[in-house]
């Protein structure tokens, strides 16, 4: 039986998740969390092959939620990609240095999301 | 407002549909007219008790849900309405937040359209 990978997807807007879930549920295995907070807690518990991590969460956000995955041994090569609605050019760099692997604008582009999971889960 | 973008770009729906199939736009659809709805309530209360960083949290998520569908007009209007309330423009969030609902209203009309047409 051939892995598929395991996605995290943290994300508050139903909607998203939604389409997140149309979108790569046909090739990965996907676990939900909807705030940062149920996110840090299920990583100690199981650590995916990729986590799709929304910046605008309630409570606590996503630049704080990657912070505390990078202080966490375990997860410190986790692959981590920001969904995020303010992104301009130039801000790659931004993301990479708050520690994200990559990112993806929102609205969702469908074909961007997939091939940045490609390439992660590869 | 600009009025030149389309209500709902058709081809976000026909790329859904070619996704997820008619229930999958339904629940789509659905998850639109109803967090929409509560979305744009709870902006227009947030601005009426001055609470700019709670209008700029909705109108931000209003984007997505309005993007997501290709619903562009409303989600034009709520990107505006989440830079005016970065921004502390209160004479241009008193300007913009009244068209949310008939923004969302003519979105969802088109939708439920659409959704109709699909089925037919």
């Amino acid at each position: 039986m051939s892995h598929r990978p395991l996605i995290a997807v943290v994300e508050d807007n139903p909607d998203n998740r939604l389409l997140v879930q149309a979108l790569l549920e046909d090739r990965y295995d996907l676990i939900e969390y909807v705030t940062g907070t149920e996110a840090l807690r299920g990583l100690s518990g199981q650590v995916p092959d990729l986590v799709l991590l929304d910046i605008s969460l309630p409570e606590m956000d996503g630049s704080d939620v990657i912070k505390e995955i990078r202080k966490d041994e375990r997860l410190r090569h986790l692959p981590v990609i920001a969904l995020t609605a303010h992104a301009m050019s130039g801000d790659r760099e931004k993301f990479l240095s708050a520690g994200f692997d990559d990112y993806v604008t929102k609205p969702i582009d469908l074909d961007t999301l997939l091939g940045v999971v490609d390439r992660f889960t590869r | 407002m600009d009025r030149s973008d389309p209500v709902v770009d058709v081809h976000t729906l026909d790329r859904l549909n070619r996704l997820g199939g008619e229930g999958f736009v339904r629940e789509m659809v659905g998850i639109f007219d109803s967090q929409g709805a509560l979305r744009i309530r709870n902006t227009e209360a947030c601005l009426a008790q001055g609470d700019l960083q709670a209008v700029r949290r909705h109108a931000h998520s209003l984007v997505s849900t309005a993007g997501n569908l290709g619903a562009r007009r409303l989600q034009r209007l709520a990107t505006m309405i989440e830079q005016a309330a970065e921004s502390a423009d209160l004479a241009t969030l008193q300007d913009l937040v009244p068209h949310l609902s008939s923004e969302h209203a003519a979105a969802a009309a088109v939708l439920a359209s659409h959704a109709t047409e699909a089925a037919a």
